[in-house]
């Protein structure tokens, strides 16, 4: 038989669709051919790659949703009768009456005040620890991948201490860290010998040019990025307050002002890079950036201690907008957890007692 | 229950039965409708609508119902509609080439191929990516997708063989960037 014969049949013989005498024939002809043996190949390649979209979607409370529809008796929404809203009105001036008795006893905090109280107190905090965790989820899948973590130690705005990790199991585990102590930054790596995927050492090499310009690394949890967070947060959603190391927090939860955060990383990034922003190929870095992120919804979730109104745990969540129609669903989740405030923390060279370096650390100056 | 004692039991007016229907079914259809349509929100809803759909339908189906693929068979429908809406609502066409640049050093072999795998099947027109979902996603012969979208067997053949063409065509060209 012709290889435009078999082929009609070849998709389906890769798929185990054929007849037992059809599929001896393809059989035959791949024999032969080493064309259509190929072709096959492609074909399996297929099917395997498709393959991985069998992960299963998230579902919660699915049946329930669809049962309580199925059970409403469809109804006219706004077409109330005088009787039923009598039924809502009159619970309703209890509901508001106690509610109302509440805020008498206790006044009314809103959600501005609190995040103008928590901007104040993070501006006042010296020193602090951070640990910070971020983890990665494809939209329809349910497991959540953890990419890194941190510990950040911050004794001042110049003396602070990195320590990166990247997980084990997601790619091959790793280390890092970055002490700077004024003007002087030390480094030090511990990749696996197996690591093919650097993501920890572009990340540590991205920190330090950041560190050796001067800044503060723009994407590193600290005072300042909580600063900026309180100060583009909108639509700020009261949640039930928790306990944050013992003590009662405040809870909530905002959306990031995109435009405002894109605005301002637009006169920032020029600044960290030292790039011209006068430049078109300034315009180009600056554009992909916005093009990257316009699309995305930040979520924040924050823990804000009810006394000191400092922030003591924050959740940022990075995914699709609603309306963005981005295919690559990519969530990102990072948690925060601030402690030690104002402590005394002191940051400690990597030297040893005769004041040489330790091994596997290298020293920049800035 | 047996899925066929479930079912009369539904024809009989006992409504909390479908919860079974439902809880069979809710992951292959959202997992189906997302695969579609590429939005977990939207898969969601259209998943809704089709299981309202089919408990309203269920009570005028025959005794030899086939449960799994007339399921299938609403979803896609579905799928079908919302496009349509799509369509007339939005003048812009859909741009589905847009993917996000993740920052490279924070990509993995895995992320991307996923990301990759499912641009590349979104390139893939309507009525063949159902056939390519329904086979290599859901794990349907293709005699059960026949049933499925009402069309023939050899239809289903030819569209499975011009998908994996396309599918390979807009992967690669992908992965060649």
């Amino acid at each position: 038989m012709k290889c435009d014969e078999i082929r009609k049949w070849l998709s389906a013989y890769a798929d185990d669709e054929l007849t037992t005498e059809q599929q001896k024939l393809v059989e035959q002809h791949l024999k032969e051919c080493a064309d259509c043996r190929n072709r096959l190949t492609e074909y399996k390649a297929v099917s395997q790659r498709l393959g991985i979209l069998q992960a299963e979607p998230s579902l919660s409370n699915f049946t329930r949703s669809v049962m309580l529809k199925i059970k409403e008796p469809s109804k006219k929404r706004y077409a109330w009768s005088v009787k039923r809203s009598l039924f809502v009105a009159v619970p309703l001036v209890i509901v508001l009456a106690v509610v109302g008795s509440l805020f008498v006893m206790k006044p009314f905090v809103t959600p501005e005040k609190v995040m103008a109280k928590a901007y104040a107190a993070t501006e006042a905090t010296k020193s602090y620890r951070i640990t910070h965790s971020n983890s990665v989820r494809i939209s329809g899948m349910t497991t959540w991948m953890n990419e890194y973590s941190m510990d950040i130690e911050y004794a001042s705005e110049t003396e602070y201490h990195i320590k990166l990790y990247s997980s084990e199991g997601y790619h091959p585990h790793s280390e890092a860290e970055l002490i700077v102590l004024g003007d002087k930054i030390y480094k030090q790596e511990s990749t696996s010998p197996t690591t093919t995927f650097t993501a920890l050492s572009s990340m540590m090499q991205f920190l330090l040019n950041e560190t050796i310009n001067g800044h503060l690394p723009l994407y590193l949890p600290s005072k300042e990025a909580t600063l900026n967070e309180l100060d583009s947060l909108v639509s700020v959603k009261k949640l039930p307050s928790e306990k944050i190391d013992g003590v009662k927090c405040l809870h909530y939860r905002a959306n990031l002002d995109m435009e405002k955060y894109l605005a301002e990383s637009k006169v920032k990034i020029p600044q960290i890079y030292g790039l011209d922003p006068d430049d078109p190929s300034t315009h180009k870095i600056l554009q992909d950036y916005e093009d990257f992120w316009r699309p995305q919804q930040i979520i924040m979730e924050l823990w804000i201690g009810e006394d000191d109104y400092l922030v003591r745990q924050s959740i940022t969540v990075i995914q699709p907008a609603p309306d963005s129609n981005l295919i690559s669903s990519r969530i990102s989740r990072s948690v925060s957890h601030l402690f030690d405030f104002n402590q005394q923390i002191v940051i400690q060279p990597p030297l040893d007692i005769t004041g040489q370096l330790l091994p596997g650390w290298s020293i920049t100056e800035r | 229950m047996e899925e066929t004692a479930v079912i009369a039991s539904i024809k009989a007016g006992n409504v909390d039965a479908f919860t079974e229907i439902v809880e069979s079914y809710q992951i292959p259809i959202v997992r189906y409708l997302y695969r579609l349509v590429g939005d977990e929100d939207i898969a969601r809803d259209l998943a809704q609508d089709t299981f309202i759909q089919a408990y309203k339908g269920i009570k005028n189906t025959s005794r030899d119902l086939q449960l799994r693929p007339w399921l299938f068979k609403i979803a896609t429908n579905n799928t079908r509609q919302y496009y349509r809406r799509k369509r007339i609502l939005n003048f812009i066409p859909f741009v589905d080439h847009r993917t996000p640049e993740i920052p490279s050093q924070y990509r993995t072999k895995d992320i991307e191929e996923n990301i990759d795998v499912r641009a590349a099947l979104r390139k893939v027109p309507l009525n063949i990516r159902t056939c390519l979902v329904l086979h290599f996603v859901e794990g349907f012969k293709y005699r059960e997708i026949a049933s499925a979208l009402g069309i023939k067997e050899d239809a289903v053949r030819m569209r499975v063989a011009r998908g994996k063409d396309m599918f390979r065509h807009a992967y690669g060209g992908r992965r060649t960037q």
